[in-house]
């Protein structure tokens, strides 16, 4: 189901890309990520160590494709404490990791083409690795995952120069649950700059 | 809607550069933990269904335990004194503060607290029991009544410190004895004597504030 969902976006997408190249641009964005639902039961910092890649492609005025790829790291410690679980109890420090790396493909459409600063909305849908390290004392448990993703966003972007364009987003990611690992989300707010390239 | 430019070389910098400092800004991972005693972990476990309040006196070795990689035979290694003094003396102190009563093992103890102490890489809880002949001879083997079990340790340079209270009520007719509560301490096992001390009397005294179970 899933991977025929995330095939059909990735061919239309390069169905489009092959038809007749009208505007593409790459663009860089530092992310801040703020750790929602199950996600947030495990670490509930907000991450400062994140960054996204993408790559959109605009094959008339107002409809547009796009592919993103996006890392978030974020970390927490917790405080010398005794964790109890029926009889067993567990006094430690604890140090929590969790690395999220979104893979997406959709679409994107920009509310005011012409404005100065483009207002736009996107959704796209695809794959997210996690990877959940525990540590307390020496020990250390680590659990991974590949997981369907959906990414709703809303975003404006504004023209700095010709072809150079300042974003601002925020991307919500929220996964599926796989056997092992609870479905994961956080909101990643993301600011960059987009190059056009023709 | 967006105009369409060539992109020119100076952009092609300012890409890059862009990408470079974004690696810079989210290269920055935090270094964590800081002190030794930041990785000491303390773990209790007992069996829920056994009645520790009947029991009020107790024994304890003098040494402690050295257990090895090696298979055991014959007489055991101590851990040196200059630990293995403190680390009696705290057993001590929490049992006397719970309310239990010290007696000599020939005094009949209900039940006897046995340390013992670990550097290798691997230490598993269910050791022989050959171990502790020198103290209280039987030739017993252990077993962790109702299901429990404490976890396994397994860590590289570490130090562990394993106490089992051991219920003594029925050893004329079994071959295992119950362990019915257990306690491990693990941790670096580096600094110096004096550090490791004040760390093993804290670490000691943690596993009996967590077991409100062992209150007489």
């Amino acid at each position: 189901m899933y991977k025929s969902i995330i095939a059909s976006i990735v061919l239309a997408f390069v169905a489009c890309n092959i038809a007749t190249a009208q505007v593409q641009t790459y663009g860089f964005n530092y992310v801040i990520g703020v750790p929602t639902g199950n996600k947030a039961d495990f670490v509930s910092d907000a991450s400062y160590r994140g960054a996204s890649f993408e790559f959109t492609y605009v094959p008339d005025d107002a409809f547009g494709l796009h592919f993103e790829a996006g890392w978030n790291h974020f970390y927490q410690s917790l405080p010398k404490a005794t964790y109890e679980f029926g009889t067993l109890a567990i006094t430690g420090k604890q140090y929590r990791y969790s690395t999220s790396v979104p893979i997406i493909v959709g679409i994107n459409y920009l509310i005011l083409p012409e404005a100065a600063i483009i207002p736009y909305v996107a959704f796209g849908a695809g794959l997210m690795y996690t990877e959940s390290t525990l540590e307390a004392g020496l020990y250390s448990i680590s659990r991974e995952a590949w997981q369907f993703a959906v990414k709703p966003e809303l975003g404006v972007a504004i023209q700095l120069t010709d072809g150079l364009y300042g974003k601002v987003s925020a991307k919500y990611y929220q996964t599926i649950k796989t056997e092992d690992v609870k479905g994961q989300s956080f909101l990643g707010v993301n600011m960059g700059l987009a190059f056009i390239v023709q | 809607m967006i105009s369409v430019i060539i992109v020119h070389m100076k952009q092609v910098s300012l890409y890059l550069l862009s990408g470079i400092l974004l690696l810079g800004i989210v290269g920055c991972e935090p270094y964590e933990p800081v002190y030794t005693d930041d990785l000491d972990l303390v773990i209790t476990n007992y069996t829920p269904d056994f009645d520790f309040k009947s029991k009020q006196t107790y024994s304890v070795p003098d040494s402690v335990v050295l257990i090895s990689e090696e298979i055991f035979s014959g007489t055991p290694q101590f851990a040196n004194p200059a630990y293995g003094n403190t680390i009696i003396a705290s057993i001590k102190e929490n049992m006397s503060a719970k309310g239990w009563t010290l007696v000599d093992k020939n005094q009949d103890p209900d039940v006897m607290v046995l340390p013992s102490v670990s550097q290798t890489t691997n230490f598993f809880y269910y050791y022989s029991y050959g171990y502790w002949n020198w103290y209280y001879p039987g030739g017993w083997g252990w077993y962790y009544p109702g299901y429990y079990y404490p976890p396994t340790v397994s860590s590289y340079k570490t130090g562990t410190l394993f106490l089992q209270l051991v219920d003594l009520s029925d050893t004329a007719n079994v071959d295992n004895l119950p362990v019915v509560w257990s306690g491990i301490v693990n941790g670096l096992a580096q600094g110096g004597t004096a550090s490791v001390n004040a760390r093993i009397k804290s670490t000691i005294n943690q596993a009996f504030k967590q077991s409100p179970i062992l209150n007489q």
